[in-house]
């Protein structure tokens, strides 16, 4: 009778197949759960957050519209152009934005000044920036946002979205959770993740060196 | 003796290296940098004197250096290996452009090893054949399959290797000041020469040498910036946390660095936040990115040749053990660069970088001394040639030991066959720098083109031809068929968007078999395609089922 010589990773035949493959199973499931498992929790706990410049451009675009927003409206909205304008070096030179800003910088400027980028003390002043960290920064954007074609109508179709695309985050109990100072999705992602995956392997090399010597698989020679 | 020329060969380069250190200070962009120059010279002249005292005597050496690397040497080699410019320059070029997107990179490219170790690494080794194309020919009883594996190899190994040759033309660009073009012409002469004169036995040792230069050129900017700008630098891998929420929240320390950059951002949320819209990646692209690095890290014909150097199978495994605690050891410490890259480089006065550079450069406007940042570029240039050598050695083993050796010449004397590895090597080298001096993407994305591609076509072969014996010729043909079919639609449609060319489909196809991630379909479809022919077909012979059972899996 000819022996059996099937190999299948799900129906092993020998002692040392089922405890190398139940082995393999174990961490192969705790290694897919680590990531894939993660990461689809963290999906399905998300939720769109909008950030504090979406929040005030919102509640202040109709006004806008309309024509009758506050001085303090257009000082904000302004700032808020500005800050996607710093944070996203691709929107440092969107037309659309810049246009925005512009119109309404001059909306903001006093009777009989215009905008002059050799000078932009009457444009900084109108704005009204702070002394904190922020609007420092801001400040030093303005030379940057200010467009320097004919300014046009502001299409608020094109702006609106770029609100909603770059001010808008997905966030948890995962990502506003700081452990070692990382947010702790980013922790578990570009730290722990690895170690795990170390120890993975490390755990697998013990147990299968004490397996094979155990059923006699491997010897010392080549 | 060989040691001690090494030795002596480095302390006198560490001496001209000094002397470098009066040199000019160096700009962020443009001109000679003396210093840089200086570094990456010497390190390339070490390389090849490492491969010239190591030289490959006959195949044995040149394919497996004699089986004679222990475990340790083993993993630093593979680690050097697989530390390429997509590790070295790449991961943080991604996450400085997406955000937490590049963390698909690091999971991806780090959690395929453990696949690797426990699905193949030592059942390879058992099977005891010198490379990929050697195991698919043996296993499927093809001379066939053989053939189309070693093409297989050979083009995975040069998409590959184009990312690095990417990544050396942008390095040499940085140091020599020399158009993008004329770096990538001179960097590849010089892998290209050291690879010939020394093959795989050179080879390895280098990368022995090459680990510990990359890692250290890696390390030492990063404790300077941590301890720089205040963070825990003791162990910098954990003290760059509070600058990613720094970056979340905001921050603004005293610093005005000498080109420009200050330390200060506005609250940008963006880039630690999960698939976010500002950066066009989302959920599925994640996992997709995630998975199809994974299973192409397990399939990498360069990656499992390193099994067939270690005497015993034990070593295959515990050298995928130490290789990829040598390897995080790098990509711990990425994600840093990109965190304090974005800093360092909001200051609109900076303008736009180069992406793929971000590491040298937030080294630059860090102000870290010159020096350093010119030991870390030669870092750089350090991680893209160890793995080219050890990719244009697993061309060239595909050329002319699978293809001319076992099918097309079998005759063919060790001499011969040496003679066509080297024919291998140049044709390959010189094609890759061809394309690598048309800029086609970022480095980390055009060596993830290399990974779906093995992951389609190499990996179900692997995996199905150690784990189930009903795995056949007429199956494992059938499988690949299909995910080529799969992978050549995705490098079809990328080319003609790349030429400006829209084909049907062209967005469904972009966004669902992206040449960056098709590997999540193509491989599964490969799989099922692979067990259903084999099915339904004439089953493995019985030699070969014995064989499987008895040695590979010790029944």
């Amino acid at each position: 009778m000819t022996k059996n010589y099937e190999t299948n990773f799900f129906f092993p035949k020998s002692a040392f197949a089922k405890d190398n493959n139940k082995l393999i199973a174990t961490i192969v499931i705790v290694w897919a759960l680590a990531v894939f498992g993660f990461h689809g929790f963290m999906k399905a706990i998300e939720k769109p957050v909008p950030e504090e410049n979406h929040i005030v451009y919102m509640a202040a675009v109709e006004a806008l519209k309309a024509g009758t927003a506050s001085i303090q409206q257009k000082q904000d909205v302004a700032k808020v152009y500005l800050t996607l304008m710093g944070r996203y070096i691709n929107l440092r030179g969107d037309a659309d934005l810049q246009n925005a800003f512009t119109v309404l910088a001059n909306g903001l400027l006093l009777e009989g000044q215009k905008i002059d980028k050799a000078d932009l003390t009457n444009l900084i002043t109108a704005i009204n920036f702070k002394e904190d960290k922020v609007d420092v920064l801001l400040k030093n954007l303005v030379p940057y946002a200010i467009s320097d074609a004919a300014i046009v109508k502001i299409d608020y179709n094109k702006i609106t979205p770029l609100m909603d695309k770059y001010l808008i985050h997905y966030r948890s109990f995962l990502t506003d959770t700081i452990f070692l100072g990382f947010p702790f999705h980013y922790f578990y992602s570009a730290i722990f993740s690895m170690v795990l995956f170390c120890g993975l392997c490390i755990f697998y090399c013990l147990r299968a060196d004490k397996m094979t010597i155990k059923h006699g698989i491997e010897s010392d020679k080549d | 003796m060989k040691n001690f020329k090494i030795y002596l060969f480095t302390a006198v380069l560490l001496l001209i290296t000094a002397s470098a250190s009066y040199a000019a200070g160096v700009k962020l962009e443009e001109g000679f940098k003396l210093a840089p120059a200086i570094i990456m010279i010497g390190i390339i002249l070490l390389f090849l004197a490492i491969g010239f005292f190591n030289q490959a005597e006959d195949t044995s050496d040149f394919y497996a250096a004699g089986r004679s690397i222990s475990r340790v040497g083993s993993g630093m080699a593979i680690a050097s290996n697989w530390m390429s410019a997509a590790s070295f320059l790449g991961m943080a070029a991604i996450m400085y452009g997406t955000g937490y997107h590049g963390l698909a990179y690091v999971i991806g490219w780090t959690g395929g090893y453990v696949l690797l170790l426990v699905l193949m690494a030592a059942q390879i080794r058992r099977f005891g054949q010198y490379t990929a194309p050697d195991f698919i020919g043996e296993r499927y009883y093809s001379r066939n399959l053989r053939a189309v594996t070693a093409v297989m190899t050979f083009v995975i190994s040069f998409c590959y290797c184009v990312g690095q040759f990417g990544g050396i033309g942008l390095m040499f660009v940085w140091i020599l000041g020399i158009p993008y073009t004329w770096a990538v012409i001179i960097g590849s002469s010089v892998v290209l020469t050291y690879t010939m004169i020394s093959g795989m036995l050179g080879v390895t040792k280098n990368q022995q040498v090459q680990y510990v230069i990359i890692i250290i050129s890696f390390l030492i900017p990063a404790v300077i910036l941590c301890y720089k700008f205040d963070y825990f630098w003791l162990l910098p891998q954990i003290g760059y946390g509070q600058v990613v929420s720094d970056i979340v929240a905001g921050t603004g320390k005293e610093f005005s660095g000498t080109l420009g950059s200050t330390f200060a951002i506005l609250p940008s949320p963006e880039f630690a936040m999960p698939w976010d819209p500002s950066t066009g990646k989302d959920f599925f692209q994640w996992m997709a990115i995630c998975f199809s690095l994974m299973l192409g890290t397990a399939g990498l014909p360069h990656v499992i040749a390193k099994f067939y150097v270690v005497p015993k199978p034990s070593d295959a495994r515990w050298s995928v053990v130490w290789g990829l605690f040598f390897i995080c050891i790098l990509y711990w410490t990425a994600p840093l660069y990109s965190a304090f890259g974005k800093i360092l480089s909001a200051n609109p006065e900076i303008g736009k970088l180069s992406k793929d550079a971000i590491v040298v450069y937030t080294a630059q406007l860090g102000d870290v001394h010159h020096l350093i940042v010119g030991f870390l570029a030669a870092g750089a240039v350090s991680a893209a040639f160890s793995t080219v050598s050890g990719l244009l050695v697993a061309g060239a083993s595909a050329f002319s030991h699978d293809l001319y050796y076992k099918v097309l010449n079998p005759e063919a004397t060790s001499k011969q066959q040496m003679f066509m590895a080297k024919v291998g090597t140049v044709v390959m080298a010189v094609g890759v720098m061809f394309v690598a001096i048309m800029k086609l993407a970022l480095i980390a994305q055009l060596v993830a083109v290399a990974f779906s591609l093995a992951a389609c076509t190499l990996f179900p072969m692997f995996l199905l031809g150690i784990w189930w014996s009903g795995s056949n010729r007429a199956g494992a043909g059938a499988g690949l068929a299909a995910g080529l079919g799969v992978s050549l639609l995705a490098i079809i449609y990328f080319v003609a968007s790349k030429i400006g060319t829209i084909l049907p489909g062209a967005e469904f196809m972009a966004y669902y078999v992206n040449p960056w991630y098709f590997a999540w379909i193509g491989a599964p479809i490969a799989i099922i395609v692979h067990i259903f022919v084999a099915l339904v077909t004439e089953d493995t012979p019985l030699e070969i089922k014995k064989f499987l059972a008895e040695k590979v899996h010790g029944a």
